[in-house]
């Protein structure tokens, strides 16, 4: 190698010069009486130096005495990432598959190559927990073959024994021709459900070649097994790099109170999720009718008695307050399962804000074993009229616990 | 001109040819284009191997997939740098005059010289590695994130451990290396830059493993392109036989996925083999003591990460404790330390340790470069507003 | 009418002024609320306290993609549909505000409705189960990856989180009467360090533990003289420290009241809340309530969206007076952009306030900023040439930049909170404004070059003497350009060498800001080798601008880098259409001369020299 550093070097000089001597005609006087020196010597220089040498201490062998190291530092390497609670599924495929490389949840992919060249796609997939259930899955797959969805998981499959736990096999042809080509489309399909989550494994394709691959495909299943010192202790890259941890948002869905409520459900009511604070909660959607919405809330004690709730109520459709003894007279009494329920209809003189229609609530108080009781209907006023007698048929089936 | 008189013909029009501006808007848009083409490969290459690829080379290669030969297609960084650089200097040497006019732009095209000389020097002689520290461990070394080495550790002694390190770069060339410190030579038998490893149990169809020792027949290793992101870390194998007067030891497969040291007795000596990131010992050594990271109120938003580490030279007697963060790092003995992440649910500080003899080149260059448009660019403006006042 | 005239001057002031402080005078229209009062309540949310009704604007831009809800009759405030949805959700749920577009994730949801019909979230809450497994899968995908449906259906699923979590800040949705709920909490409960203890009922502690998780923002303020952003609590937590410490801050009690008074349509008693809440917190935190009310009246001001309205205005008044009355209407012109330039500067200089940051921290006010110092530079030249093209060239530059900005607004909050390593005002203040002021001069040189184009080629307007002060004007912004471009360049690398050690790592953002050095560069060199004339030089400046926008979006879009703000899908079409305009005026710009509409005379001397040489 070239000792460069000379050469650059001699180059500084020149316009340390200039800069200081401006006066000085630099070009005739400094430069070109050294230009066949640059031409022959600082150009290919240049090159040499750049293709040539880099650090100095690259790629050589050193030799060092350290003392011993007593540090934590082995210890403290993290455990893999402790998610080992589900055990690594692995599997064997049949000679003639081709293995595709893994993609996003894909954790294996095969491509099946039939006679007349049409090809079938074969799948591993895992999703955490129970990933909807059995039904919903296999009806995902039946709407993948425009089937109608089932009811019955007893007609879903046939369970099979894998690696000693149950895997379920589907088996389903569409009924018409799926594919461009007016060829049948089938599904062959195991699931596997594991503590934390469930596998499927998939081969879809035209009717005629998945038929031919069935017992390979069995094969396959069967081949499948579980080890429970996952592929952790070989991780495949650790990142490194501060990862920036996006807020995660909290579920939308509400943990379950502790015992649900009991009641039958009124034609053309819908449940809805429930909220911490209700205890049940429903739309009404009669046909031609505008939505109502149902609630049940228990609350502790007598909250607030039922003039201040009457008059709550009250507020909200825009009509003024009432006192006791008005109370008395503008209720009714409901008796339903030997609960004595106060019901209450209250609507507002006209459209409130910005509707169209007077608003109108239909509520029904019980104070029974230190609680408070209220279950409320409101919506447009003409809803809620056609929805009174469900309301009813409602309070009857309530079980209070 | 008395200039031409001195200089023969022959000499002066190679000059006039590296002086020419066309030369120079040639460079500039040639620089555009590879630095467009650059970004943009950074998707499927990744920036460290784009920066190889792109700007630290003669020339960007293309060849067609699975061919094993290629051809330049564009002209890299160093050369358009250097060909740039040449045609600044030379046309310095031909067509500048020094006046009062012109100093804008002659401190300018200085200031051009130094960054670029600048870079240049970085590209090659700096060098990035890092400290992993965790809470209350102390390191007297930094790694290379990106390149392994083969540690040869003779820990015979009970106090001290002779260390044989061989870099990737020759463990990439295989062959038998031979060390006078060591009483056996070492055979490379295959480099993987990047493998998957997975237990032979899991693979029981997978051919035999050549090696003989240690770990090696249980694990498959196969090999794997290496990684173009810049969160993941190529994990690295070789099967090694160690070769002693005696006859061959058996064939040892290290990576840096195993932690953990195999060792072998030779000689009455126990050695000990294991493949790591490239590590560099430094003459002092730091402890993590503590490592914080501020949030925003109501946020996961970062606000500042911060290390205390205490720094312990016996040297130069140096026992102090110190604070990097973020924008602030500790500059020591002509490394920088930065820092640059945090893992392991906050316990663990990394930091960028960095050595560029280059370092302030580019400050002086941007001053001169900053001063030089400022003075041309109101001197214009000047003129201008004088013009149009007449 | 040739000589302007000063009293028309002063009415053009008059009215504009008129124009940009109306919206102050537009009144509530939720009878009896005193919701303007309300709005300025200020809460803390990602880091910032800010006013409610920013939160309410920001969040209605998410969920309904306006800041005001059009109903049948009239339009909703933002302030009036938010304290809707915290305080009154049995109402808010069926208000259709949540816009589907996407047929595949009507489909998927078994809707049978047009995209870009809106449902409410009554409708949408049956589906939840469906959404938020269909958001997960589509969230294993790489971002870049997704496709329409999968992208589509995440933000919905964002925005029905959004909401749900705004339903949940104040009180748990659907509760009717949040007041009573706490002064029987405070009668009934004898705090206790272990909750059970308290006589607390398990549903009520279930109800606070879900507040405090869900809630959206932090409504309680410290105790005062506290004043850390960090001390502010969430309704649930604060309840929950209620039931094991036995007290909270009377803000609790305040929210209570204004949810109860609001759910029962009471806004007597609502108004009462509000104005002794207010005062409290006058008394408590007189600069955070300064600061919310200044950023109340900045956001029903729009400052930015008037300054839009205000820039076509100029735009055409200039481009009139290329035709008739050129110096009057000229003059108008200039000076409806000088008030703009100020209303515009007001608007930035209260940001920089309110933020207490230099002028450009992400690419929204980047996008302002570039429009403000467009416009300063046109000023400048107008103020030289006096031809109408300095004002129009900035007033369409500025028309363009606030409406970039507004459509980058549709995320949320505009001022985010600094990540660490951008936390120093310092370089923010320098290398930042240096490279956007390159972004601004590069864009203005560029679309003078379009003036020119546009003129020469398609209207006999473009006489000599305009065609040559045109070329000054470019040539002097080019330099201007290079100069703000490499130094604020070279100050990024500085700065990169602070931080993390590295001058220039090759960072694709760090590429397009060499890229416009280099083009500014390219330009300069090429004049004064007098490789291009006065028409080539018009072309090489049109092609700045694709430079410009590549390095200012494009290189976001590569979804690559350590300044990448995430993949920008929607705006990808724009850039490729804006880049391919910009090349087909270049191809006209090099179209022959005798093509062009207007003849005239390209400069006779064979090498165009530099202008500093002609000047000297």
């Amino acid at each position: 190698m070239i000792p460069l550093p000379l050469t650059s070097r001699r180059a500084w000089p020149v316009l340390r010069i200039c800069h200081l001597k401006p006066r000085l005609r630099f070009p005739s006087a400094i430069v070109r009486p050294i230009w066949p020196f640059v031409r022959l010597v600082l150009l290919p220089g240049v090159f040499l130096f750049l293709s040539g040498c880099g650090r100095s201490d690259d790629d050589k062998i050193t030799v060092y005495r350290i003392p011993k190291e007593t540090s934590p530092a082995m210890a403290a390497q993290p455990a893999a990432d402790g998610a080992a609670t589900a055990p690594a599924v692995h599997w064997v495929a049949p000679s003639g598959w081709e293995e595709q490389p893994a993609s996003g949840f894909r954790k294996g992919s095969f491509l099946v190559k039939g006679a007349d060249g049409k090809t079938a796609d074969v799948s591993a997939i895992s999703f955490p927990e129970q990933a909807g259930g059995l039904l919903a899955n296999v009806n995902r797959w039946r709407n993948q073959l425009k089937l109608g969805p089932i009811s019955n998981e007893a007609d879903a499959g046939t369970p099979m024994s894998v690696a000693g736990r149950d895997m379920f096999f589907v088996d389903l042809v569409s009924a018409q021709p799926i594919t461009p080509d007016g060829a049948k489309s089938r599904i062959l399909g195991g699931i596997l459900a594991l503590p934390g989550e469930t596998w499927f494994f998939k081969m879809i394709g035209p009717d005629q070649l998945v038929e031919s691959q069935r017992d390979a495909f069995r094969q396959f299943l069967q081949s499948v097994s579980l080890t429970n010192a996952p592929a952790a202790s070989m991780p495949v890259a650790t990142n490194t790099g501060a990862s920036t941890n996006a807020p995660t948002p909290p579920p939308i869905a509400p943990a379950q109170a502790a015992a649900p409520l009991q009641y039958t459900l009124p034609p053309n009511w819908q449940e809805k999720p429930l909220t911490p604070m209700r205890l049940a909660s429903f739309k009404t959607t009669a046909p031609n009718e505008k939505e109502t919405d149902v609630s049940v809330v228990a609350l502790p004690g007598e909250a607030g008695g039922d003039l201040a709730n009457v008059n709550r109520w009250r507020g909200q459709v825009n009509l003024s307050p009432i006192d006791e003894a008005t109370l008395a007279q503008s209720v009714e009494h409901v008796n339903a399962n030997g609960h004595d329920f106060l019901l209450v209809d209250v609507a507002s003189a006209g459209p409130i804000g910005d509707k169209k229609e007077k608003e109108r609530i239909l509520a029904a108080i019980l104070d029974e074993n230190d609680r408070s009781w209220f279950i409320k209907m409101i919506g447009e006023d003409a809803a809620v009229e056609s929805q009174k007698s469900a309301f009813t048929d409602f309070l009857r089936s309530v079980k209070i616990p | 001109m008395s200039a031409s008189t001195t200089l023969p013909n022959e000499l002066l029009r190679p000059l006039k040819i590296f002086a020419s501006l066309r030369l120079t808007v040639v460079c500039l848009a040639l620089g555009m284009l590879l630095i467009f083409l650059g970004t943009l490969a950074q998707v499927h290459l990744g920036i460290h191997a784009v920066q190889a690829r792109y700007f630290q080379s003669l020339f960007v290669f293309w060849s067609p997939r699975g061919a094993n030969w290629k051809i330049p297609i564009l002209p890299g960084g160093y050369l358009l740098g250097t060909v740039l650089l040449v045609n600044l200097v030379a046309a310095h040497a031909t067509r500048f005059e020094i006046s009062r006019r012109k100093i804008g732009i002659f401190l300018l095209h200085l200031g051009v010289i130094l960054l670029l000389i600048g870079q240049l020097l970085t590209g090659l002689f700096a060098r990035e590695t890092q400290m992993r520290l965790d809470t209350g461990e102390t390191l007297a070394y930094s790694e290379a994130p990106r390149e392994v080495e083969l540690a040869v550790i003779d820990v015979t002694d009970p106090n001290f451990d002779q260390v044989v390190a061989i870099p990737e770069g020759v463990l990439a060339r295989g062959g038998t290396i031979q060390n006078p410190t060591l009483p056996f030579m070492i055979n490379i038998r295959r480099f993987l830059p990047n493998s998957r490893l997975t237990m032979r149990a899991q693979e029981p169809s997978a051919p035999a493993s050549i090696a003989t020792a240690g770990f090696g027949p249980n694990v498959v290793a196969q090999q794997i392109p290496r990684t173009v992101k810049d969160d993941e870390r190529d994990l690295s194998a070789a099967f090694v036989e160690i070769d002693g007067v005696q006859g061959s030891l058996g064939t040892w497969l290290v990576s840096n996925a195993i932690a953990d040291p195999q060792s072998f007795t030779i000689d009455g000596r126990t050695f000990e083999l294991v493949m790591r990131q490239r590590r560099f010992y430094k003459q002092f050594a730091l402890t993590l003591i503590h490592f914080a990271h501020d949030r925003y109120a109501g946020t996961d938003i970062p606000k500042n990460f911060s290390s205390r580490v205490r720094l312990v030279d016996l040297e130069r007697g140096e026992n102090r404790n110190v604070l990097i963060s973020m924008n602030d790092p500790l500059r020591y003995r002509g490394f920088t330390f930065y820092q640059a992440g945090f893992d392991n649910d906050d316990k663990t500080t990394i930091l960028q340790v960095v050595k560029n003899p280059a370092m302030l080149l580019p400050y002086i260059a941007c001053g001169l470069v900053g001063l030089g448009l400022l003075t041309q660019f109101s001197m214009h403006l000047f003129g201008f507003v004088r013009q149009r006042r007449r | 009418m040739k000589k302007s005239r000063p009293w028309i001057v002063w009415l053009i002031i008059a009215l504009t002024i008129g124009y940009v402080v109306s919206p102050l005078f537009q009144r509530d229209r939720r009878n009896g609320f005193a919701m303007e009062k309300f709005g300025r309540l200020p809460v803390l949310l990602n880091g910032r306290i800010k006013p409610i009704d920013t939160v309410a604007r920001n969040s209605l831009l998410i969920i309904h993609g306006t800041q005001t809800l059009a109903l049948e009759q009239g339009e909703m405030s933002a302030i009036d549909w938010l304290a809707e949805v915290m305080m009154k959700a049995d109402e808010a749920d069926r208000r259709k505000i949540f816009i589907i577009w996407n047929p595949e994730t009507l489909t998927m949801l078994g809707l049978t409705a047009k995209p870009g019909e809106s449902f409410s979230f009554l409708e949408l809450s049956a589906h939840l189960p469906e959404i938020e497994q269909q958001a997960e899968l589509a969230q294993k995908v790489d971002a870049q990856l997704r496709s329409p449906f999968q992208r589509d259906i995440i933000k919905l699923f964002e925005r029905l989180t959004l909401y749900h979590r705004l339903e949940n800040s104040v009180e748990v949705a659907g509760t009717d009467d949040f007041k009573t709920q706490i002064d029987d909490l405070v009668q009934n409960i004898h705090p206790s360090p272990v909750p059970m203890n308290s006589g607390i009922t398990a549903e009520a502690l279930q109800s606070f533990g879900f507040l405090a998780e869900t809630g959206y923002f932090y409504p309680i303020p410290p105790v005062a003289p506290n004043d850390d952003p960090l001390q502010w609590r969430k309704m649930g937590e604060s309840l929950l420290q209620f039931i094991t410490a036995g007290h909270f801050h009377p803000a609790v009690r305040a929210w209570a009241t204004m949810a109860s008074a609001f759910a029962a349509n009471n806004p007597a008693t609502f108004n009462q809340a509000v104005s002794n809440y207010s005062a409290q917190l006058q008394r408590d935190l007189p600069r955070r309530v300064w600061k919310a009310k200044i950023e109340t009246v900045f956001n029903q001001l729009e400052p930015f969206y008037s300054a839009m309205v205000l820039y076509v205005l100029i735009f055409v008044l200039a481009c009139a007076s290329w035709l008739i009355w050129p110096e009057s209407l000229g003059r108008y012109a200039f000076v409806l952009l000088v008030v703009t330039f100020v209303l515009h500067s007001l608007g930035l200089i209260t940001r920089m306030y309110l933020e207490g940051r230099p002028p450009v921290t992400n690419l929204y006010s980047s996008a302002v900023f570039i429009g403000w110092a467009a416009v300063l530079l046109g000023i400048f030249l107008e103020k030289f040439f006096r031809n109408g093209i300095g004002s129009a060239t900035a007033a369409m530059i500025g028309f363009i930049t606030l409406l970039i900005a507004h459509h980058l607004s549709m995320d949320g909050d505009t001022m985010e909170m600094m990540r660490a390593v951008l936390d120093t005002n310092g370089w923010l203040a320098t290398h930042v404004v240096c490279v956007t002021l390159g972004y601004a001069s590069t864009f203005l040189a560029g679309f003078l070059a379009l003036t020119y184009i546009v003129r020469g080629a398609f209207t006999p307007s473009l006489d000599r003497a305009t065609a040559s002060s045109l070329a000054r004007m470019v040539y002097g912004i080019v330099c201007f350009a290079t100069l703000f471009s490499f130094v604020g360049t070279i100050l990024g690398g500085i700065w990169a060498d602070q931080s993390w050690g590295r001058f220039w790592g090759w960072d694709p953002k760090e590429n397009g800001a060499a890229l416009i050095v280099l083009w500014n560069a390219i330009i300069l060199h090429a004049r004064w080798g007098g490789l291009v004339r006065q028409r080539g030089l018009m072309v090489m400046a049109v092609f700045g601008n694709i430079v410009t926008s590549w390095s200012w979006f494009g290189v976001n879009m590569l979804g690559i880098g350590l300044h990448s703000y995430g993949f920008m899908e929607s705006a990808f079409p724009w850039l490729i259409g804006f880049c391919a305009s910009q090349l087909a005026f270049m191809c006209i710009g090099v179209l022959p001369p005798h093509l062009w509409r207007s003849q005239f005379a390209p400069a006779k001397t064979p090498r165009v020299r530099a202008l500093a040489d002609l000047s000297a």
